[in-house]
């Protein structure tokens, strides 16, 4: 579903250059549920962006459902993303004048997905989070695990086919991060690849491949 | 979607209610101000509109070679050829313009504007008729038609059709009947209370009949045939026709009927009403443009510079697949909608302020939902919704959405923009306070300069033609120990409006035996003209030597006395006792002699440098009464003087005003552009300061965390105040010296339309650069004192 080939990012600055990824080579199958871990200032970030077609990487190949993608432009990207990779962030990016409900219909509404069918996904996905009864709230009127739970549901309300998890349980207690945990071990099963970046080992043992990075390259790989 | 949109952008709105505030406060002041500017120039676009064919219709103009060129009053026969010799003429007709006359009604009588008009004149015309046929003054020299508001004057509610009026022509009793009561609309340059029947006017002036010679307060107008417009060879062909048929002939121009109000080119006496200035119409549109701009800008430097509170969002809304030109739309609708919102607000601040507008601009406009408003209002949300939102909806959708993630991309175009439109405000705010002062200025200058008249205590009463028999009433009122002194002459506030036709050109023999010539402008005043107006005579005497003559008109050689200008041009040592050679005025009289040079005095509006001058005796022109009296008890005096006058002389009336306020009302124009300037430039203050007082908010929202490390490594308060001073000082020095140039150019230009100017100082530009600088350094430090004085742990906390 997903391979790189010597993947490579650099950050430039006027006088100094950081070398985030140092040559990645990396496959991810369809239905795998992988975590990446290492120390901050690794790389995983990085590489989970290049992953999820937000950035492009300096050097190398990056292969997403049989396209090689590593040049092309935002717009192309976009539409790339649309609909194929969800999101979810460890501080939910929610979108404080949204709703909840209009929170989880934003990647519908941007793919053109007539009214009818994007309330019944909406709701569908709400459902499925069990977030459903809080759908007309603003995100600052929920917890923090109740929030992640919508950032879950908005990253698939488009049925992609990957999900890509920076820290999801970083913000939250024990209790709720466990939930978010389990609701992503069981998208997994129901045939969603994920892919997550986390400090905590706990987490990356739920994942069925972990993998360890340091200094932008990949330390080990290990499978369940 | 756009749904969304506007849903997003109301509930921002309420989010953010300051700098949504600021921002809609900003485009609300700038659109009232620009509505307001707006329905003033449709009013002035629309003069003659009343008149269905108005595209048609000419106004004959005389081209005459002096100062000004054109002439509006020519001969009554051009009417009667124009109709007849020229086909693509289908009509003509005149207006002859008179004095103030009295009209008796019943027991009462009151004074009205006349006006003679010939039989075509509402065939071309199309005042509004109220009551009545205006058409039966073509059969009947009697009928007379009455304005709708002397027709209250006269009957009040009762209606005036078919009452007898009867016209007070000297010792003449000419009695009328009224056929028809029009509305004079405002918006005509036509303003009359009487119109009586050329027909009837020859039934007392037969020698009028026929007379191609020219006409005084004569308007010929013609009214080409349905959708005809006057070419080029038109103008040729009809050029010459008063010259064809009369040895007084001069050259005609043709005028458009529309560009009478704003596009006359010559001064007009003041027969011809409600002059607009096209010049100022394009000032006030500049000066609405700005402040409409100024608010555009405060939208685009408040928008840009929140972008960073919106730097996750652009990222989720880019993450979950918005495209670029998705968010332009949405940003652009967001500032779409804020514009929207401002005009229903500037719209209900138009109504409420358009009766305030209305007396300071002394019009009648009424808002109301027309073709123009509608234009107005979508010009108004597209126009400046997408110039204030453009800029900050391509700069925020350009985000990287992983550096949106990160709090933006670090780059200095955004920094420079924002800084770029403050300091343009500045600079629109200082060179405004430069134009106000020098306007302020100058008009003080022009109401108080000292014009070589004693004009202290002097009244000046209209008398209109007041010759011998003014004697008894003089030497009576002069017995009042209050009354000082009195005499009768010209016009001195305003002569002739600036009308320059009447001068005489005077010719003399110099030392070597060589013809010398010098046109000089008449002045007739009696003998106590001198000491009752303080005119200071600086050589020989004021007609003293002849007074028994005065009134016969029985001299040889004419009296006269010049004034230094005059004096200057003669280029002689003494002039007193030259013989000079030249009609006077049409007088008959050809030979003068100079008796006396007075002190320059103005006799014209300082917009006019002072001509050479003439003062002479006639009996003609004698039409205004000056009355020295003393300070105290001025209303007794003002009421004996009434009394008697009316008494003295029945069916006048005796309407006193202040020669000084007389000569300040000379100066209405420059009055109401510096009210315009002043009110202009408190709006675009008050705006400017808007946007600092938004863009300060927000910076010391974004340097939370910036201020409480300065503050936990030892800075105090008042340093951190000062650093944002800092920054907002250089702003306005760098808009200070962009300014000037500017400043300095309007100061230049508009003095240049005066022949005597006021001093500018250079302290008007400091001082101008200072006060936008006190203004916006009170508005930094409300602003940030807050903030710097916060405790920094909490600073640090909020970051």
């Amino acid at each position: 579903m997903i391979k790189a080939i010597n993947l490579t990012k650099v950050f430039r600055t006027e006088s100094v250059e950081t070398t985030a990824l140092n040559g990645i080579n990396l496959e991810i199958n369809e239905g795998e549920f992988l975590a990446i871990m290492g120390p901050s200032g690794c790389g995983k970030s990085t590489l989970l962006n290049l992953l999820g077609l937000l950035d492009n990487p300096t050097d190398g190949e990056l292969w997403f459902l049989g396209q090689e993608v590593s040049r092309y432009t935002e717009n192309n990207r976009t539409d790339l993303r649309n609909g194929n990779i969800g999101f979810v962030f460890q501080s939910f990016n929610l979108i404080d004048e949204l709703t909840v409900f209009e929170n989880v219909e934003l990647p519908l509404l941007y793919a053109g997905v007539s009214v009818k069918e994007r309330v019944d996904r909406v709701n569908a996905a709400l459902d499925r989070m069990q977030i459903a009864h809080r759908s007309e709230h603003f995100p600052q009127q929920l917890s923090g695990g109740q929030q992640q739970r919508v950032a879950i549901a908005r990253a698939i309300v488009t049925n992609p086919h990957i999900v890509l998890a920076d820290e999801p349980t970083g913000n939250l207690d024990s209790v709720n991060g466990n939930e978010v945990m389990n609701l992503l071990q069981e998208l997994n099963r129901e045939g969603t690849t994920v892919v997550m970046v986390t400090h905590s080992e706990e987490n990356a043992r739920m994942a069925g491949r972990l993998i360890r990075m340091i200094d932008g390259n990949i330390l080990t790989e290990s499978r369940k | 979607m756009l749904k969304h949109y506007v849903k997003v952008a109301l509930r921002l709105i309420k989010r953010s209610f300051l700098f949504s505030s600021i921002n809609m406060l900003g485009f609300v002041v700038g659109m009232t101000a620009a509505f307001l500017i707006y329905l003033w120039i449709v009013d002035e676009l629309t003069f003659e509109d009343f008149n269905k064919n108005r595209n048609e219709i000419y106004r004959v103009i005389r081209v005459v070679e002096n100062a000004d060129g054109q002439v509006p009053s020519t001969a009554t026969p051009l009417s009667g050829i124009f109709r007849k010799d020229y086909p693509k003429v289908e009509n003509a007709t005149f207006i002859k313009y008179s004095n103030a006359a009295d009209f008796h009604f019943g027991n009462d009588f009151i004074v009205a504007k006349l006006a003679y008009v010939d039989t075509t004149f509402f065939d071309v015309f199309d005042f509004p008729v109220v009551a009545g046929d205006p058409k039966l003054m073509k059969k009947d020299p009697q009928q007379i038609v009455i304005s709708e508001e002397t027709a209250k004057r006269m009957f009040g509610n009762a209606s005036a059709i078919g009452k007898e009026v009867i016209h007070n022509f000297w010792r003449e009793q000419r009695p009328y009947k009224v056929a028809a009561v029009l509305k004079v609309p405002r918006k005509s340059h036509i303003q009359f209370d009487v119109l009586i029947g050329w027909n009837s006017f020859l039934s007392y002036h037969k020698e009028e009949e026929n007379n191609w010679g020219w006409s005084e307060r004569m308007h010929v107008y013609i009214q080409l045939k349905k959708g005809q417009k006057l070419t080029d060879a038109d103008r040729l062909a009809m050029r010459n026709l008063w010259i064809d048929h009369s040895q007084w002939g001069k050259p005609l121009d043709f005028q458009p009927l529309s560009d009478i109000h704003l596009r006359t080119p010559f001064k007009e006496p003041d027969d011809v009403y409600n002059h607009g200035n096209i010049q100022q119409i394009y000032l006030f549109a500049a000066l609405a443009a700005l402040i409409v701009f100024m608010g555009a800008f405060n939208f685009t430097t408040l928008s840009t510079a929140r972008a960073s509170q919106r730097f996750k969002e652009i990222g989720v809304r880019k993450v979950t697949g918005a495209k670029r030109h998705m968010l332009i739309t949405q940003f652009l609708s967001e500032s779409l909608v804020q514009a929207f919102l401002a005009l229903l607000l500037a719209l209900a601040l138009t109504e409420l302020l358009l009766p305030l507008f209305n007396r300071f601009v002394e019009k009648d406009i009424v808002l109301i939902f027309n073709w123009q408003t509608v234009l107005f209002i979508l010009f108004g949300i597209l126009g400046i919704g997408c110039l204030a939102g453009s800029f900050p909806a391509f700069y925020m959708s350009s985000f990287n959405p992983l550096l949106a993630f990160k709090g933006g991309q670090a780059t200095g175009r955004k920094g420079a923009l924002v800084k770029g439109l403050v300091c343009v405000q500045f600079v629109i705010s200082i060179v405004m306070i430069i134009g106000t002062v020098v306007v302020f200025k100058q008009l003080h200058y022009l109401q108080n300069a000292d014009v070589g008249l004693d004009t202290e205590n002097l009244v000046m009463v209209d008398v209109d033609d007041w010759r011998e028999e003014s004697i008894p009433y003089k030497q009576e009122v002069l017995k009042n120990s209050h009354v000082k002194s009195i005499t009768i002459g010209v016009d001195l506030s305003d002569f002739l409006q600036g009308y320059r036709w009447e001068t005489s050109k005077f010719s003399w023999q110099d030392e070597v035996g060589r013809m010398d010539s010098l046109e000089m402008v008449g002045l007739v005043g009696d003998r106590d003209f001198f000491q009752t107006l303080g005119l200071e005579l600086v050589k020989g005497e004021a007609f003293e030597a002849d007074p028994d003559k005065f009134w016969s008109g029985a001299y040889n050689v004419t009296p006269i006395v010049i004034n230094e200008t005059a004096w200057k041009m003669l280029d002689v040592e003494n002039p007193v006792g030259m013989i000079l050679k030249g009609d006077l005025n049409f007088t008959g009289r050809g030979t003068s002699r100079i008796v006396g040079v007075v002190k320059d005095f103005n006799y014209q509006p300082l917009r006019e440098k002072i001509r050479p001058v003439f003062i002479y005796y006639t009996n003609q022109l004698l039409v205004k009464m000056y009355v020295k009296i003393s300070p105290v008890n001025q209303a007794e005096t003002l009421n004996f003087l009434k009394t008697k006058y009316e008494e003295m002389r029945p069916n006048h009336i005796f309407v006193p005003q202040f020669f000084k306020s007389v000569l300040k009302n000379n100066y209405a124009r420059e009055r109401q552009l510096s009210q315009v300037f002043l009110i202009f430039t408190i709006l675009s203050i008050l705006v400017a300061m808007m946007g600092v007082f938004g863009l300060v908010a927000l910076s010391t929202a974004q340097r939370t965390k910036e201020i409480g490390i300065r503050k936990v490594n030892g800075a105090h308060s008042d340093r951190i105040v000062r650093m944002f001073c800092r920054e907002y000082m250089i702003w306005v020095g760098v808009a200070f010296v962009i300014a000037c140039p500017p400043g300095y150019l309007f100061m230049d230009r508009w003095l240049s339309n005066f022949a005597y100017q006021a001093t500018v100082g250079w302290w008007l530009f400091p001082m101008a650069g200072l006060v936008v600088l006190l203004i916006t350094i009170l508005t930094v430090i409300v602003q940030t004192w807050r903030a710097a004085s916060r405790n920094p742990v909490t600073s640090l906390r909020y970051e």
